[in-house]
């Protein structure tokens, strides 16, 4: 489930749930749909999200490049505890994207 | 006279009746007295000797056909005409008188005594030839001979000596003249009362009169004895004309023969007087006897002719009556055969067409229903349906299993109330119908509100009871609603029962409800059995009998898988191997996994990622491994599963088999297909690999013809401890 808010000019978009080859597409249309054109700042809550695999981590890839062509920058929250961290790191999506620890 | 009389038949005598007119029977009276006095004259003329022998005495014959004809009451006509004959020939008044007497009661006799002997005056049968002959003329006529010979000798007129003689010639006298002169007067009436003569019987009748005086005339004219040549005339006469030509030809011949006697002619010219007279007797009594018999008999034969000819008429009449009412009635036997034939024929169309309905429908039901029930990893799944055979009903009894998002199963089994096509194809609807309201909220209540306004919208559906389940394999939950279907019951563990909440009325019955759902456990080793009511129902049975029967049924097979209780609950309850009404069964039981290998093979589909990953999940859980490694070896156990979704098969089907096992600390992973394919190395999937890699301590890949699996290895920590 895919829910959105935002706070002083930065959109937080929540994934909760899990994320798969077989909804991955669902899930990036969500968040585009939700995203707004008029904040800088899109930061993607993987807090509640269980599972994410490559799939997902391939969303996110192509969610910050799309959203760096309109000059807004993706950010991810993913507590340290999370099951899915060693898994971002593996793909090396912490170069390319700011991974934070919680919602400032 | 005749012409006024009537004819009855309800006694012997066929006598004719005048009306009771005293001025008629006076009339009546006057008329027979005037002819017995003409006859009278007649016969003195044709006496033989001066006034005394009289051998054919015609006034006996007029007074017994008068008797016959109009009645006793004609007596004082004929006393009368008696006295007032016999005055001038006799000596005085009182043998006159005597003599009258006599000539008036012998008739009277002779018309009682043939009525007593039932005499028919038409003389149509032997015994009435018979009965006149003898008894009318020969008998009663002693009495008037007797009477007058005596009469004669009292008063003078004849000697003792001649007493035997005038008796003798009275008596033949008297007869001869019944014998001739009656039958010709009784014959009279006939020509009215008998079928009318046509003009050539006329003219037959006449010649035969003419013939007969001819030849009497030239027989007493010739030397030769001839008189007998008459015979054969009188038998013609009563052959052809009975008594109507047979009496008058008989008179003439006797009247003829007696006046040549009179006047000895011809065969009585010679001889004595007694000669003479017992020729002439002889000759009168051959000629009434022959005509009367033969006109009697030939009379009898045309009667019993006509009577056979109508009887054969009335037969022929019968047989053709008969004939047409075997007719008539073979045409309703055949009408009959062949209405009830045509009966039979619809009977047998009627038969068929329902037969073939049945099968139709069967067919369809069973075509509506899951073809197959999915493979749900960690999750065994039994469902049967068994079609009514006890009569040709198909029910409208359905189930399915339904795939959900995140894991869940959405179960459902319900039942259309009728039977045939209209309820399989409803049934149809209703199952597509809980298909797309579950997947897109699975919750019992979205999917009752849902199907609620969907069957108030079908007019062909009057009431659907339904069942409808979701189970959560992760949470172990079921949330269930119930619309006025037999309760799921949950076997196992030792307690055995019904999930009673949920509850709500049949879909359709009601314009509005507030569904709500109820929750239930589902432990793994439990089963979750729903069924319908052609399972727990039988006519010897109350509702509760058959459900309690299923408790303990399933009770005592509460270890079996879902197939061996499926089979078990059929084989056993039902009972005598005739489904009443048709059944459908499903059985669902999440597997204990813990402490065993897992092994899972399910489609290479996208949407099989998600169930293959919480089995694993759980086993996992189940085993004791740390969440920590739990998580990370759903990872890799998931991007092995993703590359054979995308790889292995292309766009044909396949199956992916996913085996687990715990062995000395480590956690093997095993994801296996039988496809062709090469790791590609574009994007995602080389992620694939490289977080596999990353995340198992070993990985070994062993691709081939045969398909490729991918080995991996990882340490874990088991219940706090590595």
């Amino acid at each position: 489930m895919v829910v959105a808010r935002t706070v002083e000019g930065v959109q937080v978009v929540s994934i909760s749930g899990e994320v798969d080859l077989s909804n991955a597409t669902e899930v990036s249309d969500a968040i585009g749909r939700v995203v707004s054109a008029d904040v800088t700042v899109i930061v993607v809550d993987l807090s509640e999200t269980a599972y994410l695999d490559s799939s997902g981590i391939a969303m996110l890839f192509r969610l910050a490049e799309r959203l760096g062509h309109r000059r807004q920058e993706l950010r991810l929250v993913v507590p340290p505890d999370s099951p899915l961290r060693t898994a971002l790191e593996l793909t090396n999506l912490p170069q390319t994207i700011a991974v934070q620890d919680a919602v400032e | 006279m005749a012409g006024r009389a009537g004819v009855s038949e309800t006694s012997g005598v066929l006598g004719l009746r005048l009306p009771a007119d005293p001025s008629r029977t006076v009339a009546a009276i006057v008329l027979v007295g005037a002819a017995y006095d003409l006859g009278a004259r007649l016969g003195l003329n044709l006496s033989l000797v001066e006034h005394n022998v009289t051998p054919l005495w015609p006034p006996t014959g007029i007074a017994l056909a008068a008797f016959l004809l109009l009645g006793r009451s004609m007596w004082p006509g004929v006393a009368l005409a008696a006295l007032a004959v016999n005055l001038p020939i006799s000596n005085g008044p009182l043998p006159a008188l005597v003599t009258a007497v006599g000539n008036t009661v012998a008739p009277l006799v002779a018309a009682i005594i043939l009525e007593r002997v039932g005499f028919r005056r038409q003389l149509d049968r032997q015994r009435d030839a018979l009965a006149i002959v003898f008894l009318g003329a020969l008998a009663s006529m002693t009495i008037s001979a007797t009477v007058g010979a005596t009469t004669l000798f009292a008063s003078g007129s004849i000697g003792a000596d001649e007493l035997a003689g005038a008796w003798v010639v009275w008596w033949t006298g008297d007869a001869m003249g019944i014998l001739a002169v009656a039958p010709f007067l009784l014959c009279i009436p006939l020509f009215w009362e008998l079928e009318p003569w046509p003009a050539a019987r006329w003219l037959e009748a006449a010649a035969i009169l003419v013939v007969t005086t001819a030849l009497v005339l030239w027989t007493t004219y010739s030397d030769l004895p001839l008189l007998f040549l008459v015979l054969p005339v009188l038998g013609w006469a009563s052959w052809r004309l009975q008594l109507r030509g047979a009496a008058p030809a008989a008179l003439i011949a006797s009247l003829v023969a007696t006046w040549s006697a009179t006047h000895e002619l011809g065969p009585f010219e010679r001889g004595s007087l007694l000669e003479q007279m017992l020729t002439l007797q002889a000759f009168n009594a051959s000629v009434a006897l022959t005509s009367f018999f033969l006109a009697a008999l030939v009379t009898e034969r045309l009667q019993s002719a006509r009577a056979l000819v109508a009887a054969a008429a009335e037969l022929e009449w019968r047989v053709e009556h008969r004939t047409a009412e075997l007719s008539e009635a073979n045409t309703r036997l055949l009408q009959e055969i062949h209405d009830r034939s045509e009966a039979q024929e619809q009977l047998s169309l009627e038969e068929e067409r329902s037969r073939r309905e049945h099968q139709i429908a069967e067919t369809l039901q069973r075509s509506l229903l899951p073809d197959r029930i999915p493979h749900i990893p960690g999750v065994a799944v039994a469902a049967r349906y068994v079609p009514a055979t006890a009569d040709m009903r198909v029910g409208g009894d359905w189930y399915d299993v339904i795939q959900l998002r995140g894991g869940l199963i959405g179960l459902a089994i319900g039942d259309v109330a009728g039977h045939g096509l209209q309820a399989a194809a409803a049934m149809g609807q209703l199952r597509m119908a809980v298909r797309a309201y579950a997947v897109q909220d699975p919750s019992p209540v979205a999917v009752m509100n849902g199907l609620h306004g969907l069957v108030s919208g079908l007019p062909m559906v009057e009431m659907v009871t339904l069942l409808y389940l979701v189970y959560d394999p992760e949470t172990g939950t079921v949330r269930f609603t119930n619309a006025g279907h037999p309760p799921a019951l949950v076997i196992g563990n030792g307690d055995t029962r019904y999930l009673d909440g949920g509850l709500a009325p049949p879909l359709g019955v009601v314009a509005h409800w507030d569904y709500a759902e109820a929750t239930q456990d589902l432990r793994p080793g439990a089963t979750l059995l729903l069924y319908t009511d052609g399972l727990v129902e039988r006519r010897t049975l109350s509702i509760q009998e058959g459900l309690d029967r299923l408790v303990s049924q399933a009770s005592g097979n509460e270890n079996a898988d879902v197939d061996a209780l499926c089979d078990h609950l059929l084989s056993a309850l039902p009972g005598n191997g005739k489904v009443v009404d048709d059944i459908a069964l499903v059985a669902l039981q999440p597997l204990v996994l813990a402490g065993t290998p897992l092994s899972l093979v399910v489609p290479a589909d996208a949407r099989m990622l998600f169930p293959v990953r919480h089995t694993l999940r759980r086993w996992l859980r189940e085993s004791g491994v740390d969440p920590r490694d739990e998580g990370e070896i759903l990872i890799a156990c998931g991007e092995a599963c993703g590359n054979v979704v995308r790889h292995a098969y292309g766009a044909s089907p396949g199956d992916m088999h996913v085996e687990a096992r715990l062995v000395a600390g480590s956690v093997e992973l095993a994801v296996r297909d039988q496809g062709q394919w090469r790791i590609p190395a574009d994007r995602g999937g080389g992620w694939g690999l490289q977080l596999i890699d990353g995340l198992m301590d070993s990985v070994d890949i062993d691709s081939g013809p045969e398909g490729t699996e991918i080995r991996m290895r990882r340490r874990v920590l088991v219940g706090g401890e590595e």
